[in-house]
């Protein structure tokens, strides 16, 4: 047997020493090792195993509708790879950090072992001396990695698993499924074990070879030696161990493993959208069907999100549905999602012709005609339960109208998870198809649509009453002072603060805060309508389609410098969804318009607060999906005597209050507790005197939470700008 | 099964209404309008019927200005299959409205009109009871549950009469004027709205049906309810009690 180096620099050790002859082949070039014998056939097994499961995912997410997730390519690789390779999202959790320690480990042991193929197959000679010796104890040092964290994962998985991992009930049975997180995670523990074993084998039966500084396989020798074990416990060890690494990367892309493949290219197509904005109905007035009835109407991105999805359940973890146990998990419904689109479209070429050849002539054509209905990819019907699963429909039988109206869409699920799913969209356009196509919609909702409608409000009161609150304050409307005349601020009452009796003080506050600043502002009193954020979450895009047309309108009618707005609502509507219309402004929110007042030096807040305890409750429009975290707690801690705590679920954690996504507008979905008496007991952790919000919905459903408590006397849950207001001069 | 849905075009309920300085009508600047909701709830009753039949035609009818068209759309929106508007200056009285609609009925020969029990505007709560005599026909009013037949020939109808339900049963052609709980009106589909833009919307003006635009009941003057006071706050049972009774003079 030639030797492949120079084993006389000493401190190292023979490269395949007792492999089988097979494995110690010797290649005149590059060439020849690539394109020839043994690594040439495992190579090719290798390529073939791994590209056809992504193959056969390329080719169900093209089933999905064009959408075009090719712009500012600079930024979406950056993101695939800090937040794909790099991880950034998977370390936010605790489990996550497990994760990386796994995935470190793993690459060390794989670029650790390419490294013994350069000193193999190479001229290089490096593999000796203070470099083996260091070399040996990264590898022990990621084996330990590699043993500890899959035995943490079994463990997390099988023995105690957190109810984030809980499974939907309805799986498919297919290989994937069956294999779990069990067997790659068993594979990965028995890499790492057998090379520890292997490791420690040769250093007893090959007394030529260095142990290095591998800690590891030193101290498993010593029980070797004990057993007095030789060469032919090495060559079998050998072989085993070689037979589990390849089971194992043949099976890559087959198992839950993909996930290496997918989610860095699911980060890199994520949307890069700031702010949440709603995917607009493209050619709007003369599109014909609206909405997703069924799952191939999906964009191919929402279907990659599917494949993408690794069932970690960190969606659910702050997801105000999943916390107060109602229909909607939004782990279980993209699973359910991807099965169904599995069922529908996953048949392989094989099956297919499997089930041709097996399936009786005489209901050939029916089937076939069943399978071509649903849309299935190789023109098959499947029977038995995927048969089903395939035939169901998705609104209905797949997500169910439940889940579809449960969604606050707070974004905590987009936010917590680490593959960059977008669960909201996926929601909404089922809301769309049901409500513009259907017409079928929680029957609370009509009052609120027809509301809108008439009276330009979702409580449907009299339009001409919207300014009433301003009666007697001197609030200019901006028709009164015409369209040439600028002013400063243009405030965004909202619906809220203009119609609801409770938010209507807060308006009156924010006038009090502008007067004492002495700024120029109007409102649009009874030109203004609601910015049809609601409609749009219910997916009534029509409603919302015209509301928002006619405000833009309106807007570029008038001279100003800012819209300043207290609903998060509308400012992140007027924000990030009018630009699509034509509205372009500069809008803020309350919270950050005072904290320029207070940086000028416009307003000074002096009547202190008496070291009262006060905790802040994030609104999730505000918050999570528009990054003013900081602007309303910098605003209250510039109040004289103000104790300010934070919860854990706060800034963007936040926990949702139940009102968003149109839920203020219809029953909440069955299930208890309520979502608002959830949240209030978290904040309630803060032993606070004081709740402040900075959000009309908020401020109602923490409100009603308390009153349920019996706290509205004691407990005063108040809008950030009356909280200003009264510590004005 | 043709059905005969009259609607009539009225401000939005939710809406402030102002009465003009000259006590003549209301001011309609502003002022949103609807179909009347008692009308849209006979045009729901209509819809379902035609849809448990599985055929069937519902026609729309209103009475008034062109601006009317719009609530026509709405209800064609909601499912009717074509709509007449009989195009007059300004509203009719109940009894010519009647006598318009005894006109397309002789046209139409439907098996039922369907209409609401009143409208919201003048809450006459005639129409339906005049075109029934005018007719001869056999009438069901304040229906809160219709059935039709199995035979599609006769129809059995709940009114809400006070403190509680009567059962009556005709034959048809009739007429039924619909109560508040009869259903809830659905909210129409997108495709229904895209849909009602090229349905039949015929304009047929007054002096073509023969009636008289002259009201049998002239309207002198309408004027708002008095406004009302605020309330006040009394600190004892006594002082309540002694307000009441020399202020308020009830007791």
């Amino acid at each position: 047997m030639e030797e492949l180096q120079d084993l006389s620099l000493g401190g190292t050790r023979e490269v395949l020493w007792n492999a089988p002859s097979i494995f110690h082949e010797h290649f005149a070039s590059l060439f020849d090792y690539v394109f020839l014998g043994l690594p040439f056939v495992l190579f090719t097994i290798w390529g073939l195993t791994i590209v056809y499961p992504l193959w056969r995912w390329y080719r169900i997410v093209r089933v999905g509708a064009p959408e075009d997730r090719f712009d500012r390519l600079d930024v979406r690789l950056q993101r695939a790879l800090f937040e794909g390779f790099g991880q950034g999202r998977v370390v936010r959790e605790p489990a996550g950090i497990v994760h990386q320690v796994l995935f470190v480990s793993f690459l060390i042991l794989f670029l650790g072992t390419a490294l013994i193929t350069v000193e193999a197959d190479t001229k290089l000679n490096f593999y000796y001396g203070s470099f083996y010796a260091i070399y040996k104890l990264m590898m022990d040092l990621a084996g330990v990695g590699l043993v500890v964290t899959s035995c943490v994962f079994l463990y997390r998985r099988y023995v105690a698993p957190p109810r984030a991992l809980v499974q939907p009930g309805k799986m498919l049975d297919n290989f994937e499924n069956e294999a779990g997180y069990g067997f790659p995670l068993v594979m990965l523990f028995l890499i790492g074990f057998t090379g520890f074993l292997l490791e420690a084998a040769r250093m007893v039966a090959d007394p030529r070879s260095s142990d290095g500084l591998a800690f590891v396989g030193i101290a498993f020798a010593s029980v070797f030696r004990a057993m007095g074990t030789g060469e032919a416990t090495h060559y079998w060890i050998w072989i085993v161990h070689l037979a589990i690494v390849l089971t194992f990367l043949y099976s890559l892309t087959a198992t839950k493993l993909r996930h290496m493949f997918i989610a860095p290219a699911n980060l890199f197509f994520k949307k890069l959208d700031q702010g949440h904005r709603a995917t607009p109905i493209a050619d709007f007035e003369n599109a014909e069907t609206f909405g997703v009835e069924k799952v191939e109407e999906y964009s191919w991105k929402q279907l990659l999100d599917m494949a993408a999805c690794l069932e970690c359940g960190r969606c659910t973890l702050n997801c105000p549905t999943v916390n107060t146990n109602k229909a909607l998990n939004p782990k279980h419904l993209v699973i359910e999602q991807r099965e169904h689109l599995l069922a529908k479209h996953g048949i392989s070429f094989l099956q297919a012709q499997l089930a041709r050849f097996t399936r009786d002539p005489a209901l050939d054509g029916d089937g076939e005609a069943t399978a071509a209905a649903n849309g299935a990819t190789n023109g098959v019907a499947v029977d038995g339960e995927a048969g089903a699963l395939a035939a169901a429909d998705m609104i209905n039988d797949v997500a169910t109208q439940p889940v579809i109206w449960g969604c606050t869409t707070c974004g905590w699920c987009e936010e917590g998870c680490p593959v960059g799913i977008e669960h909201i969209q996926r929601i909404v356009d089922m809301r769309r198809n049901t409500v513009l196509m259907r017409a079928e919609f929680p029957a609370d909702l009509a009052r609120s649509f027809k509301g809108t409608e008439n009276q330009s409000n979702p409580w449907g009161l009299a339009a001409d009453g919207r300014a009433d609150w301003a009666e007697g304050l001197d609030v200019p409307q901006m028709a009164e002072l015409g369209e040439d005349e600028k002013v400063d601020v243009l405030y965004w009452v909202g619906c809220a603060g203009s119609f609801d009796e409770r938010n209507q003080k807060t308006s009156r506050a924010f006038v009090k805060i502008m007067k004492a600043a002495g700024l120029k502002f109007g409102i649009l009193g009874l030109e203004e309508s609601c910015t049809g954020e609601p409609a749009r979450r219910l997916g009534n895009e029509y409603l919302y389609f015209t509301l928002a047309s006619m405000n833009v309108e309106t807007l570029n009618r008038y001279k100003f410098d800012t819209i300043v707005t207290q609903c998060p609502h509308c400012f992140n509507t007027i924000k990030n969804e009018y630009p699509d219309l034509g509205g372009r402004f500069d809008v803020v929110h309350t919270t950050q318009f005072i904290e320029g007042l207070l940086g000028s030096g416009k307003i000074k807040l002096e009547k202190d607060f008496l070291q009262k305890r006060l905790v802040m409750h994030d609104p999730c429009y505000l918050g999570r999906h528009n990054n003013v975290h900081e602007a309303p707690r910098a605003v209250l801690d510039a109040i004289p005597g103000m104790v300010r705590e934070d919860v854990d679920a706060s800034r963007r954690r936040t926990f949702c209050c139940g009102a968003g996504g149109g839920q203020f507008w219809k029953e909440e979905e069955h299930g208890t507790p309520r979502i608002n008496e959830t949240r209030l007991g978290q904040l309630l952790e803060a032993k606070p005197d004081t709740v402040a919000v900075a959000c009309p919905f908020c401020t109602t459903m923490i409100s009603d939470a308390a009153k349920a408590r019996g706290l509205e006397e004691t407990l005063p849950v108040k809008d950030v700008v009356e909280i200003v207001a009264d510590s004005l001069a | 099964m043709k059905i005969l849905v009259p609607i009539k075009r009225v401000p939005d309920p939710q809406t402030n209404i102002a009465v003009r300085p000259d006590g003549t009508g209301i001011v309609t600047d502003n002022v949103k309008f609807v179909i009347n909701p008692f009308c849209e709830i006979a045009l729901e009753e209509s819809l379902r019927i035609k849809e448990a039949q599985g055929e069937g035609e519902v026609v729309l009818v209103s009475i008034g200005g062109k601006e009317c068209q719009e609530q026509l759309r709405t209800g064609l929106a909601m499912g009717a299959d074509r709509a007449i508007l009989v195009v007059t200056d300004g509203p009719l009285d109940p009894a010519r409205a009647a006598e318009v609609l005894a006109k397309l009925v002789a046209q139409e020969s439907p098996n039922l009109v369907f209409l609401g029990k009143q409208a919201i505007d003048d809450d006459a709560n005639q129409t339906g009871q005049l075109l029934a005599a005018m007719l001869d026909w056999p009438q069901a009013t304040f229906a809160s549950k219709v059935v039709i037949g199995d035979d599609k020939k006769s129809v059995t109808v709940t009114r809400e009469v006070d403190g509680g339900l009567e059962t009556v049963a005709f034959d048809l052609p009739g007429i039924i004027t619909s109560d508040l709980r009869l259903n809830e009106p659905r909210y129409a589909s997108l495709p229904g709205i895209m849909k009602a833009r090229k349905k039949e919307l015929k304009e047929v003006p007054l002096a073509e049906t023969g009636v008289s635009a002259e009201p049998k009941v002239k309207q002198v003057k309408i004027e708002p309810p008095p406004k009302r006071q605020g309330g006040r706050k009394v600190e004892t049972v006594q002082e309540l009690v002694n307000l009441l009774h020399t202020e308020a003079k009830l007791i």
